[in-house]
């Protein structure tokens, strides 16, 4: 038994250093990073949405009207312009696979650069199951933006911690990939999708349960850092999502919202989708927001 | 809990420790891999704890003085609860579908019948243990512990190998001794799993997921690359956690069976069955088919025994029926060999032997038998027999359209590593693999490049395909 102890020690010693070469490559070929570390991408457009927010926000004494989080159906779903147009500041950092947990980590980021008078999270119904938070999101926020706080005990995600610690102290830019093909970057963090529409969809039956405990505990702890709105994201098969307790808004409400041809597939909104539904539930956001709170 | 989980990855090391730390009491020893077994299982869900141990103590109380009649309540017992769980609602919704095919409308409500992980598994190694005791095969045990050991056993107690009692059990019975070899073989063996599960087959189940999510909206070689994303999918997933429970096994001392001996390089579908999931494959042969009369008596009765068993071993997989006509079309494939006698061409357990690469014959022969399982594969795959026609109806429909973007090189690249590694270890037992040959630096960095990125691609535990079964 010792001596296995004892090689496996020499292994992790060796590890080590395979380790530190294999960084080294990476931080001097985007290729070997690709491939062995991480892929830096815009895919999601987290780089892109924090450089901007990070470029128009640095204190607490810049206000915005309508702060987004959430995930996919956010960030490609609601466009913050649509209140812009009517004269209300706001901005999205909806991010790929953000979970509650995430949000309410996104929303501390938030509030070191910002004070946001109404915060809307937008909630996929399939995000209120499982972890609060996911690895996914805060793998992505590693990669392509400033880190959050580690919620999951996610080994790689410690080691990626490290290496762009290193990365970003050393002032390395590698090229990021770019988004996917019919994907725009269009600002203040919203990311259209002009891709080929759905003709029609055939919906599984789906049955979901009531709140997490987990769930109502966070939306509490936001609740408590600035006024709270949720959206219930459109989605074309039924959705028995049931919230209260909050200020709710139901995307489902949505004239558009069992048109396939809004969508590309059950839950995405494709660009024309986004702008006729960003511009509905702009107007309902800025009437819910003057009414007071539950 | 998954072998691919953060939980795991604490579990083993603590209940290694402790199981070789009480190493000088055997009895206590096999009281702590049941309590860990337990605890194992218990994660996913504890309430269903209840079914191993009843089952457990069911085979346990009958095999004592073991009668025909025993034998049948041990059958009605475990087969009963596996019906259950498994394929009351499909029995139930094919009843009523089938009065409906000919205008009889029925109703009747099905339940919510959660399936317990693993059912399949361990129900089949409890019955192998009362049909070789009611044979004369096999000794009754008469520690209850030992024999809750063997059903427990964590390492292969959700997805197999289904482990036959008389190799498990005098295992069991007899003291371990911490052997350094042994470890260091078993940690290889978990190293190269995980590495097929995490990195080839989670990274094949991304694109394979995809393709096969709208198969309408793909060209016919992108639905062909689909379906070889996932021949390799599953044959990744499913041979990572045998290799994973093998490894995991011998670490504490207990040797378990081959369940794939390299299956994609099958000459034939014969050799194919012979190669993949030999555990079931040799269980269905031993407990059904030659209990049928197997390949004696007229040929009429060796078509009707091959083909009851490949639809038994199809519902086997999964109450649906994709999983019916997958089995169904193995037999047809499998049917001609057995007639005219070529089911045992290649006899041989190893492909190309003495040589270094194949010859063209068997290049050919490889790459056809490769083509027609993975073209059967689809079958298993689809959710519905619609969706499996639909997307075979688009390999075959000959547009030729490609699509670039899902000809991934890195799934194209880790799909090569996996064929290329088992090449290299078809002639050896695992222990003995080319890379154990090598300089220990050269070896480690290997295992320290195959550790990143299994790191890498692990999203904390995504499931393991037969786990459902």
């Amino acid at each position: 038994m010792r001596k296995l102890l004892y090689r496996f020690l020499q292994f992790a010693c060796y590890m080590v250093l395979v380790v530190a070469g294999v960084w080294f490559f990476a931080l001097n070929v985007r290729g070997i990073q690709t491939q062995l570390v991480a892929k830096q991408s815009d895919e999601g457009g987290t780089r892109l949405r924090t450089e901007e927010f990070e470029s128009t926000y640095s204190s607490t004494s810049d206000t915005l009207d309508f702060l987004f989080l959430g995930s996919s159906t956010c960030y490609c779903g609601i466009d913050p312009y649509a209140l812009e147009a009517l004269g209300y500041k706001s901005f999205s950092l909806c991010s790929s696979a953000q979970k509650l947990g995430n949000s309410l980590d996104v929303l501390d980021y938030a509030l070191d650069r910002s004070t946001p008078k109404n915060l809307v999270v937008d909630v996929y119904p399939e995000l209120w199951n499982g972890p609060v938070s996911s690895v996914e999101c805060e793998r992505d926020w590693i990669i392509n933006g400033p880190s959050l706080p580690l919620r999951r005990i996610e080994p790689y995600n410690l080691l990626l911690k490290l290496y762009f610690k290193i990365y970003n102290d050393l002032g390395i830019l590698h090229d990021p990939w770019p988004l996917l093909k019919g994907e725009v970057y269009s600002g203040l963090g919203f990311i259209e999708r002009r891709i080929e529409p759905l003709n029609s969809i055939s919906c599984p039956e789906t049955s979901r349960d009531s709140m997490p405990e987990e769930v109502q505990e966070v939306l509490n702890q936001m609740a408590s850092k600035s006024e709270l709105i949720i959206v219930i994201p459109p989605v074309l098969c039924e959705n028995d999502l049931n919230v209260t307790g909050f200020k709710v808004l139901d995307g489902n409400q949505w004239p558009g919202s069992k048109d396939p041809s809004n969508f590309y597939d059950d839950h995405h909104l494709v660009a024309t989708g986004a702008e006729s539904y960003s511009g509905w539930l702009a107007e309902k956001l800025i009437r819910l927001s003057a009414e007071p709170s539950e | 809990m998954l072998f691919n989980s953060v939980a795991f990855f604490f579990f083993l090391p603590i209940v290694f420790a402790i199981y070789w730390a009480i190493q000088r009491c055997l009895r206590l020893q096999n009281t702590f891999l049941v309590l860990a077994s337990y605890i194992f299982y218990g994660w996913w869900d504890w309430r269903f704890l209840g079914l191993i141990i009843f089952s457990t103590l069911l085979d346990f109380t009958l095999s004592r003085n073991m009668t025909k009649v025993k034998l049948w309540l041990s059958l009605i017992g475990n087969l009963g609860i596996l019906g259950f769980f498994k394929y009351y609602n499909f029995f139930l919704e094919s009843w009523i579908d089938a009065w409906g095919s000919i205008g009889i409308e029925m109703h009747a409500s099905t339940m919510k019948i959660i399936l317990p992980v693993g059912i399949s598994f361990y129900t089949f190694q409890t019955l192998s243990y009362s049909i070789d005791v009611y044979r004369g095969k096999l000794k009754p045990t008469k520690d209850l512990i030992t024999f809750a050991a063997f059903v427990g056993f964590f390492p292969q107690l959700v997805a197999g190998p289904i482990e036959r009692a008389v190799k498990l059990l005098p295992q069991l019975e007899s003291p371990r001794i911490f052997d350094f070899k042994e470890t260091v073989t078993g940690l290889r063996l978990i190293l190269w799993g995980m590495f097929k599960k995490v990195v080839v087959a989670d990274t094949c189940a991304r694109y394979s997921d995809e393709i096969f999510s709208d198969p309408t909206g793909y060209s016919s070689p992108t639905l062909v690359m689909g379906a070889i994303y996932f021949s390799f999918q599953i044959y990744g997933d499913f041979s990572g956690y045998s290799d994973i429970a093998i490894g995991t096994s011998r670490l504490f001392g207990i040797k378990l069976s081959k369940n794939f001996k390299f299956p994609y390089f099958s000459r034939d579908i014969a050799e194919f069955w012979r190669r993949w999931h030999i555990s079931l494959s040799t269980w269905f042969r031993d407990y059904l088919y030659i209990p049928l009369g197997g390949s004696r008596g007229s040929k009429s009765t060796i078509l009707r025994n091959v083909t009851i068993i490949f639809l038994v071993s199809g519902l086997w997989h999964g109450a649906n029926w994709t999983f019916v006509v997958w089995g169904g079309v193995h037999a047809v494939l499998f049917i001609p060999l057995i007639l005219t006698g070529a089911n045992r061409n290649h006899k041989s357990d190893v492909v190309a032997q003495g040589r270094t690469l194949p010859s063209f014959k068997e290049i050919c022969q490889m790459s056809l038998t490769f083509a027609l399982v993975t073209l059967a594969w689809v079958f298993f795959r689809a959710d519905s027999l619609d969706h499996a026609f639909q997307y075979l109806g688009g390999i075959f429909a000959f547009n030729l359209n490609a699509e670039p973007h899902h000809f991934v090189l890195i799934a194209i690249a880790f799909m090569g590593i996996m064929v290329i590694v088992d090449w290299l270890l078809r002639t050896n037992e695992i222990p003995e693999w080319w890379l154990t040959q090598r300089m220990t630096p050269l070896r480690w960095a290997v295992y320290s490049i195959a550790v990143l990125l299994i790191l890498k691609n692990l999203q904390n535990g995504s499931s393991f395909i037969y786990f459902q079964f």
